[in-house]
């Protein structure tokens, strides 16, 4: 069910109260009438003979003759009064619901990037400031605590790297001396470990919008075979194809290090948790360019963090003009990127 | 070639001490940036390895003073952070190399001996093990007469086990060395460019450069491991 808005609301308030009073006015001044025609008689001089008074009264037909034509009258001109109070009353909800409707703009466009945004309305009344001073409150407290949050992760993971080296440097060391299989798993495991590191750094600087983005024209076909080269030989080692789809040169403004970065998460996923053969294809589109990571999902996933979903959906938000974005039919997993192009070539 | 050191983290500074002189250099360790400065002002050395958060005068600003003073022995930065503002903050105290932590002795060395043939035009920028060659300018490689094509990770790959020879390398570190990204340590890419590497460098009949040392890692060198 589709609420009404508040500026209707007021609109008809003001519209009908304005047709109220109108027609009050009006039904007092028939009644009025009506009783006035009644009660009183009329008077007036004789027209040919100067010295007589002619006395008399209104019969009820014409008395109800005369207060009907007002009412008519009223009645008339009350149909477009309503029509104009409407618009007025339209006009006047809009003005004084302006910042109502920025404050909400303004919200809409807070996001985890950009959470020391604060809400402005200058020309706000004094109920709507006080409105504005508490939402910039719950806002500061909101950042403080992510902000905190998010430090504390960054410094965890930068502070675990000094004993991560020790460890490294102590297992490398007497990794001759110990059994091989049980010094390929400590390295393994260590390997798993510092990539944990790595990623919740990531995640914590892309999510406190520390990462310094620089935009810069790249081949975006050549860019992706250069990160799909690995995914490629892996999927073969496992009896799997990767199938891979581009244009002639496509020209994009992008930050080649995220990119990449994206596009290594979302191969590691279709590697790990698909089966079968991915589907990679880039395609020029009329905005710019489209990736798609397509594969069929395991019949039972296999186990994951999520940290490397989460870690391209942070990086997706830091990307300028790049929009990503996930689909699930039959059986098929599919994830797409799409970002703006500089200079377009010729379509291939 | 002497090496000045500076790690307050006394544990990971005699790890380093012990792998650099096992590989043949002399070593002096500073515990702190004051020390550094005393030392390097004091003594000459061929290369510095610092620390950059360390109790007093961090790495970059140890580094950044002697520079100042007109000194230009290479030096290379270890760090816990690996920002790129950080490491762009680190090459422009004078850093000619940058390091994140954690590391591996074998990828320390390798960049200490890139950044000191960088240092010394005499040196050559072939790598040579057994009668494998690489050339590091022109990106070649070749075994004996016969010229190897390879593609820019597997190079990149050799490069490490060369500079590394004839020490392994771990997984990790090539891992590190070869990507940019972190691959889960599930995925089995060091074995899969190894196993593609050998197929270029060490085809049948040739006698194998590339080995595996179980519970270490990977090794090039010309004889037996």
């Amino acid at each position: 069910m589709t609420r009404r808005t508040l500026q209707l609301r007021l609109t008809l308030w003001f519209a009908l109260s304005v047709l109220a009073v109108g027609l009050l006015f009006a039904g007092i001044t028939y009644f009025h009438l009506r009783h006035e025609l009644k009660v009183e008689q009329w008077e007036r001089v004789h027209p040919e003979n100067p010295d007589f008074i002619l006395h008399g009264t209104y019969s009820a037909a014409e008395i109800d003759d005369i207060a009907g034509h007002i009412l008519h009258i009223s009645l008339l001109i009350s149909l477009p009064i309503a029509g104009l109070a409407l618009l007025l009353g339209w006009y006047l909800a809009r003005k004084s619901l302006r910042p109502v409707a920025s404050i909400n703009d303004q919200l809409q466009q807070i996001e985890v990037t950009n959470l020391d945004a604060r809400i402005r309305t200058p020309d706000a009344d004094a109920e709507l400031e006080t409105i504005t001073r508490n939402i910039n409150e719950l806002l500061e407290r909101i950042e403080h605590s992510y902000r905190d949050n998010a430090e504390f992760s960054a410094r965890v993971a930068h502070e675990l790297r000094t004993p991560l080296t020790l460890m490294r440097l102590q297992l490398e060391e007497y990794s001759a001396r110990i059994e091989p299989g049980l010094s390929e798993n400590l390295q393994d495991e260590l390997q798993r470990l510092e990539g944990y590191v790595d990623q919740c750094l990531l995640i914590a600087r892309a999510e406190r919008g520390q990462m310094e983005v620089k935009l810069e024209s790249v081949d975006l076909p050549s860019l992706v075979e250069d990160v799909l080269e690995p995914f490629s030989l892996l999927a073969r080692e496992e009896g799997r194809e990767l199938h891979w789809q581009a244009p002639a040169p496509l020209q994009v403004e992008a930050a080649p290090w995220l990119l990449r970065q994206i596009l290594h998460s979302l191969l590691s996923n279709a590697l790990k948790h698909g089966k079968e053969e991915i589907s990679v294809q880039l395609k020029s589109t009329e905005n710019g360019a489209r990736l798609t990571v397509a594969n069929p999902i395991k019949d039972h996933r296999s186990g994951g963090t999520g940290i490397g979903l989460r870690i391209v959906e942070a990086l997706a938000r830091v990307h300028p003009s790049l929009r990503y974005g996930t689909s699930v039919s039959d059986g098929q997993y599919c994830a797409y990127f799409t970002l703006g192009t500089i200079d377009r070539p010729s379509d291939g | 070639m002497r090496i000045l050191v500076a790690e307050d983290e006394a544990k990971v500074a005699a790890f380093i001490e012990r792998g650099l002189k096992e590989a043949g250099y002399a070593v002096d360790v500073a515990a702190d940036g004051d020390e550094a400065i005393w030392l390097a002002e004091n003594h000459p050395y061929d290369a510095w390895v610092f620390d950059v958060m360390m109790p007093g005068k961090d790495g970059i600003s140890v580094l950044r003073h002697l520079r100042r003073q007109g000194r230009r022995v290479p030096a290379i930065l270890l760090t816990a952070r690996t920002r790129v503002e950080d490491r762009v903050q680190g090459l422009d105290a004078g850093a000619d190399d940058y390091i994140p932590k954690p590391f591996s002795l074998s990828e320390l060395l390798a960049r200490l001996r890139a950044v000191l043939r960088r240092q010394r035009p005499s040196l050559s920028n072939h790598l040579k093990v057994g009668d494998l060659t690489l050339d590091l300018v022109a990106h070649t490689a070749r075994r004996g007469a016969r010229e190897i094509a390879l593609t820019n990770r597997e190079f990149a790959l050799l490069e490490l086990l060369m500079l590394a020879s004839p020490k392994p390398v771990s997984k990790t570190a090539i891992v590190e060395h070869v990507w940019d990204q972190n691959f889960d340590s599930g995925t089995n890419v060091v074995q899969v460019y190894i196993k593609y590497l050998r197929e270029k460098v060490d085809p049948t009949g040739e006698a194998p450069l590339i080995h595996t040392v179980r519970g270490v890692g990977y090794v090039l060198k010309g004889g037996e491991p």
